[in-house]
């Protein structure tokens, strides 16, 4: 009896959680320590030269922490640099990314769920074949369809207009979206459906009513990939659009690349930061619903 | 009024049939149970019946409308699944109403519909949850729930008890047999679980490789089972088995010890399967049959014994904790009206 008391409590001992800091965990950390600096060093310079004086940066420390702190440069960027013909700063350009990307996003996203719930919940004759089309889509690099799709543009009068750039964003995001719904509605519950078909659920009723509520997640990862992808395009904007409906991205390289006379790095790096703000944005607001199980409770789990 | 008649369903995939000929007819009110091992079939015939799946051939008749080639909404039959299948973007008062809603019921008769199984099954306190919040009963009791608001006039229930664990289990097989009871409404029952099968069932149709073994009421088909498939399928522990042999005059024999069984004549010299149940095994001084006790399983009601003997292991069922020890020497007899005889090339049943 003692002899197993004593056997017990040594198991106890053994087992308990290691508390103390190893070499081992020192590297880890080191490692993690060190990739976090190669990610945040890029951002800190943006930050930290956005709001100095020109003067600060000519003077040749990048790194420096600003002596005099101003939002001058961010003010020049959003609505007083010379980017077309006009001064207006990269305000108008702000809205026509946004103009641009949530109806393409939006659009992809409910043409690729309505592709994936098709391709999965019914006996589509060539199916497969398909959908291997559609993924192949995938693969086309932009290259390859710009003089194409100049021309449909062209026929369908939509050239350098925001509308042709959605129709183009679109078109491109359905590749991706039929992928993902596709293998997110593949692991669907077939009971389900099959209940929902037996309780007189149609079509559309199917889908609006029990497939898209289920659907978040995967939503989610969808709208984040394609609002980054589209955001930060910049071969279609650059060749679909004219000055009126240029993108943000477009603007920002008029904007470093056209200045005359003194080049204003502190309004480019203020510039650059408001480009990539929405993306960010976008990922740290929608970043959790990547985790959450919202199928939980509808079958044994 | 709401009788089911399915003739003739034939299923196949390419060179696979899945199910060969089956007719069945179930009256109104009956309690039909499907039971086989998987891959029999079981579930195939279920999803023709609900309109899931259509046969490659045959007919399929509830009441005086023929369903063979209707969509499953238009049938006016409920389906239970063994996964429960609750919508799990609505709470259980909306999952019950789903199917009312779909039908264009007025709102008031869909909450008097809800409040109506909610109180029959007693799941009243829970509408305003969603499935996620509920335990694995409860997610089963509203599974039925829905079933029941649309009072359908055939209940098809695939498996629904196989996820609950066991204690679950038994108390909701009596529930729904008493559901079953008041509501009287036809039901298709599948199981693999044979005791789920005997419980409930009006009638039984043992299912294998895509054919009807035997359809009948539980009583016969454990008293008299129409081959040694069913023979097995049936009963726990299993039916004892032995070869035994037919002498010239069609008197069955273990070891040239005739059992007090006499088949037709035609079966002269051929080996048979000889069975017995393991409740109708009695030590008995004066037994033909010698053992030895190999192991003892006491269950606390009964005990079952399991014995060598010169045709191989069997197993006695006997009340109480049992009063043997292992080693002891044991002589068996058996009523002959209770020997099971079974043709050993086609496993048919023999003798009455």
């Amino acid at each position: 009896m003692s002899t197993q008391t004593t056997a017990h409590t040594m198991a106890i001992q053994a087992s308990r959680k290691p508390s103390a800091f190893t070499l081992e965990r020192f590297w880890l950390y080191l490692i993690l320590c060190l990739f976090a600096f190669m990610f945040l060093m890029p951002i800190y310079v943006m930050l930290v030269n956005s709001i100095k004086p020109l003067d600060e940066i000519r003077a040749g420390n990048l790194v420096a922490l600003p002596l005099a702190p101003t939002i001058e440069p961010w003010v020049q960027a959003w609505s007083q640099a010379q980017i077309g013909v006009q001064a207006t700063g990269l305000k108008p350009y702000f809205l026509n990314s946004f103009l641009m990307v949530i109806p393409a996003v939006l659009i992809s996203t409910a043409l690729g769920a309505l592709n994936g719930y098709v391709l999965t919940q019914f006996k589509v004759k060539g199916g497969t074949l398909l959908f291997g089309l559609v993924l192949f889509s995938v693969f086309i690099p932009f290259q390859i369809v710009l003089i194409p799709m100049a021309r449909l543009l062209g026929e369908l009068g939509l050239a350098g207009s925001v509308k042709g750039l959605i129709l183009v964003h679109t078109v491109y995001g359905i590749g991706f979206g039929t992928l993902f719904f596709r293998n997110f509605y593949a692991a669907f519950p077939q009971e389900l459906v099959k209940s929902a078909r037996m309780d007189g659920a149609g079509f559309f009723v199917l889908f609006w009513r029990l497939m898209l509520p289920a659907s978040l997640p995967i939503v989610v990862v969808n709208i984040i990939w394609q609002f980054t992808n589209i955001w930060n395009d910049f071969l279609f904007g650059a060749s679909f659009s004219d000055y009126s409906s240029y993108p943000l991205t477009v603007a920002l390289n008029n904007l470093v690349s056209s200045s005359t006379g003194v080049k204003e790095y502190n309004v480019h790096f203020a510039g650059a930061f408001i480009a990539a703000l929405p993306t960010l944005i976008v990922y740290i607001v929608s970043g959790k619903y990547f985790v959450r199980g919202l199928m939980a409770g509808s079958v044994k789990g | 009024m709401t009788s089911l008649t399915i003739e003739n369903v034939y299923k196949q995939f390419g060179q696979t049939k899945i199910l060969q000929d089956i007719s069945l007819d179930l009256a109104d009110g009956e309690f039909l149970v499907l039971v086989g091992p998987s891959g029999c079939g079981k579930s195939t015939l279920m999803n023709i019946v609900a309109g899931l799946e259509e046969p490659s051939a045959g007919r399929v008749t509830l009441g005086t409308r023929d369903i063979t080639y209707l969509p499953p909404d238009e049938r006016d039959v409920a389906m239970v699944f063994q996964s429960y299948a609750l919508y799990p973007n609505m709470t259980v008062a909306q999952n019950i109403a789903f199917p009312l809603e779909m039908r264009k019921v007025p709102k008031a008769d869909r909450q008097a519909a809800v409040q109506k199984v909610s109180n029959m099954l007693q799941i009243d306190h829970l509408l305003d949850r969603k499935p996620r919040a509920l335990s694995g009963g409860q997610r089963q009791r509203v599974a039925i729930g829905r079933a029941l608001a649309r009072s359908p006039s055939l209940f098809l229930f695939d498996e629904p008890l196989s996820n609950l664990d066991a204690k679950l289990r038994v108390d909701m097989r009596a529930e729904l047999k008493k559901l079953h009871m008041r509501t009287g409404v036809t039901t298709i029952y599948v199981t693999h679980d044979q005791v789920e099968a005997m419980t409930l069932g009006t009638r039984i149709a043992v299912l294998k490789d895509g054919l009807i073994q035997q359809l009948a009421t539980p009583m016969e088909l454990y008293e008299r089972p129409a081959n040694l498939f069913v023979a097995g399928f049936i009963g726990s522990p299993s039916i004892n088995t032995a070869e035994a042999s037919v002498d010239a005059s069609g008197n069955v024999c273990l070891q040239a010890q005739p059992v007090g069984v006499r088949i037709d004549p035609v079966h002269v010299n051929k080996t048979v399967i000889f069975g017995i149940r393991p409740e109708d095994l009695v030590v008995d001084s004066d037994g033909v049959i010698d053992a030895t006790v190999s192991l003892l399983e006491p269950t606390g009601a009964e005990s079952y014994v399991l014995v060598d003997t010169a045709f191989g292991e069997f197993t006695l069922r006997m009340p109480g904790p049992g009063q043997f020890n292992l080693g002891d020497k044991l002589k068996l007899s058996f009523p002959a009206a209770k020997v099971h005889i079974f043709d050993k090339a086609s496993e048919v049943r023999l003798n009455d």
